[in-house]
């Protein structure tokens, strides 16, 4: 095989890998960001939902349910797409299906991005700035790991077909 | 490499240049105490620290990692075990930090090379020792620099150790493992290595941390990507390297002990290859942990003389007891002179070039005898 085509799909591969963890990673800093807003920020849960303490008090249980339940779901999802990712860039898996998801995420994200400009009353200009450059961050590695996904196909196949 | 090599090939080589048996004893006694001869043991007999020819495991962890803590690791690491091959390198699209590490990148055959033999020449035994240590290193340590640095030293999941098995060649992959307790398993490939650190300046990412001592094994012949080859991956073959080695070191012994008039690169004693080759190389393939006693065997039938196990603290009451004006004339006061020597050359030498990873030096330490 060809030096430079090797070197191609080496730095594709490692792209997607990265890709992979960040997405990952992402799904973890969601969680962390919660669960820190709820531990060291100005917010309860009851402010964030907007319900009497006594409504919360009749509901807590299944607020935490719904809870455990949606942030696992995320993190599931997360884990799930970004190990689809680094199973493809690994080669134990020839399946792209990730690629639908890590699009739609990069597309979610990149048009959330602007919202960080419009703070509300109640968001902390530190944190926001902070999420801001990770948001940022994760559709730079989203973009990356959609763009060499594409390339790394399209090298494939092309190598498939010069083997033939 | 470890002390198969530095203690008994370099004690073969030395006696195969022409060294009597306790010369040779002395030679390659300085040759793996640089690798011992860490600031905390000066501190014990008290010898200057600034001789320090290595850091311990535990001087690292407390190693500061600022412009000046770096300078100080950069300025021990290069000069001993990561000896530079060429400090003017140049690469594409990069800026000035990026290459002033890439500069340091070991290498055998460098010029480096021929200036530490040639400074130790009309010198003492523990000074060729000294850059015996220094020579036999820039071929195990090739392609990795001895400054830390995650985009020069950092390796990936992609390193494959190359075996024959059934005569045929193959590839496994190798899997690293924080565990410095536990010793490698060879079956299973398996080998510890340094933390991932995302730090550039981390001391997990210095030298061949992130390949853990496999480059320092006679017997591994690997494939890796190098973080600072652009994805090209490299491959190493240490019997080949390692014979190499041996015999630019017999070379050197034969210039330094006055039995051929100059040093030059790429040149390898081949009456020693002619004569030993095959018995060295069986030394170095074999698939073992530790050739002390393979090398340790070869030596004595070399010599006919026994050689003593490597004792660190032979030499330590000569140095302690002695007075103020004569230490510098006990085996580890020379050695100190070698050290500070070597040092300072290679560090000018680094400075010369424009690069301050090795810190600000305005002169050289001479040891001439």
């Amino acid at each position: 095989m060809n030096e430079d085509i090797k070197v191609q799909l080496k730095k594709y591969r490692t792209n997607i890998e990265t890709g992979g963890i960040v997405l990952i990673m992402s799904g973890l800093w969601g969680l962390l960001k919660f669960l820190m807003s709820l531990a060291v920020g100005a917010q309860t849960l009851m402010s964030m939902l907007d319900i009497s303490r006594e409504e919360y008090d009749q509901l807590r249980i299944f607020i935490l349910v719904f809870l455990f339940v949606a942030f696992g779901g995320i993190l599931f999802f997360h884990f799930i797409v970004g190990l689809g990712a680094i199973r493809y860039a690994h080669g134990k898996s020839s399946k792209t299906r990730f690629l639908i998801w890590t699009i739609l995420l990069l597309v979610i994200n990149f048009v959330c991005l602007p919202l960080y400009f419009y703070p509300t009353e109640d968001s902390v200009e530190d944190s926001t700035i902070v999420s801001f450059f990770v948001d940022l961050t994760l559709c730079i590695c989203l973009f990356d790991l959609n763009a060499s996904t594409i390339k790394l196909k399209k090298l494939l196949k092309n190598i498939e077909r010069s083997g033939k | 490499m470890q002390e198969d090599f530095h203690y008994y090939a370099t004690y073969c080589a030395a006696f195969l240049a022409g060294f009597s048996h306790e010369e040779s004893l002395d030679i390659c006694y300085s040759a793996q105490l640089v690798d011992l001869c860490s600031a905390t043991f000066l501190a014990r007999i008290g010898a200057p620290q600034i001789a320090a020819t290595t850091q311990l495991q535990l001087e690292m962890m407390e190693a500061r990692t600022d412009l000046l803590g770096l300078q100080n690791i950069t300025r021990i690491w290069a000069s001993f075990h990561f000896l530079p091959k060429d400090l003017y390198a140049q690469k594409e699209k990069r800026n000035k930090r990026y290459m002033n590490k890439y500069r340091l990148i070991c290498g055998p055959n460098g010029d480096l090379v021929v200036d530490t033999v040639k400074n130790a020449k009309d010198t003492s035994l523990q000074h060729i020792g000294i850059a015996m240590h220094v020579l036999a290193d820039t071929w195990a340590h090739m392609y990795f620099a001895g400054t830390p640095s995650q985009v020069i030293n950092n390796t990936d999941r992609d390193f494959f150790e190359i075996l024959t098995e059934n005569g045929s060649t193959i590839e496994k992959r190798i899997t690293f493992r924080h565990s410095p307790s536990t010793p490698d398993d060879l079956e299973k490939c398996l080998y510890t290595n340094t933390l991932h650190q995302g730090n550039e300046n981390s001391v997990m990412n210095l030298g061949h941390g992130r390949a853990g001592h496999f480059p320092d094994y006679s017997f591994a012949r690997y494939r890796y990507y190098p973080s600072w080859n652009e994805y090209r991956d490299v491959y190493k073959d240490n019997p080949k390297d390692y014979m190499n080695a041996f015999l630019q070191m017999v070379t050197a012994m034969k210039y330094l002990g006055g039995k051929i008039d100059n040093f030059e690169k790429e040149v390898y004693d081949t009456e020693v290859h002619e004569k030993y080759g095959n018995k060295i190389m069986e030394i170095l393939e074999k698939r073992q942990l530790n050739a002390c006693e393979d090398w340790e065997k070869f030596g004595e039938e070399l010599s006919g003389e026994e050689i003593p196990a490597f004792d660190l603290a032979k030499y330590q009451d000569e140095y302690i007891k002695a007075d103020k004006d004569v230490k510098k004339d006990t085996f580890i006061g020379r050695f100190i002179n070698g050290a500070l020597s070597q040092k300072t050359m290679v560090s000018n030498k680094i400075y010369q070039s424009k690069n301050m990873l090795a810190g600000f030096s305005r002169f050289e330490v001479r040891n001439k005898l």
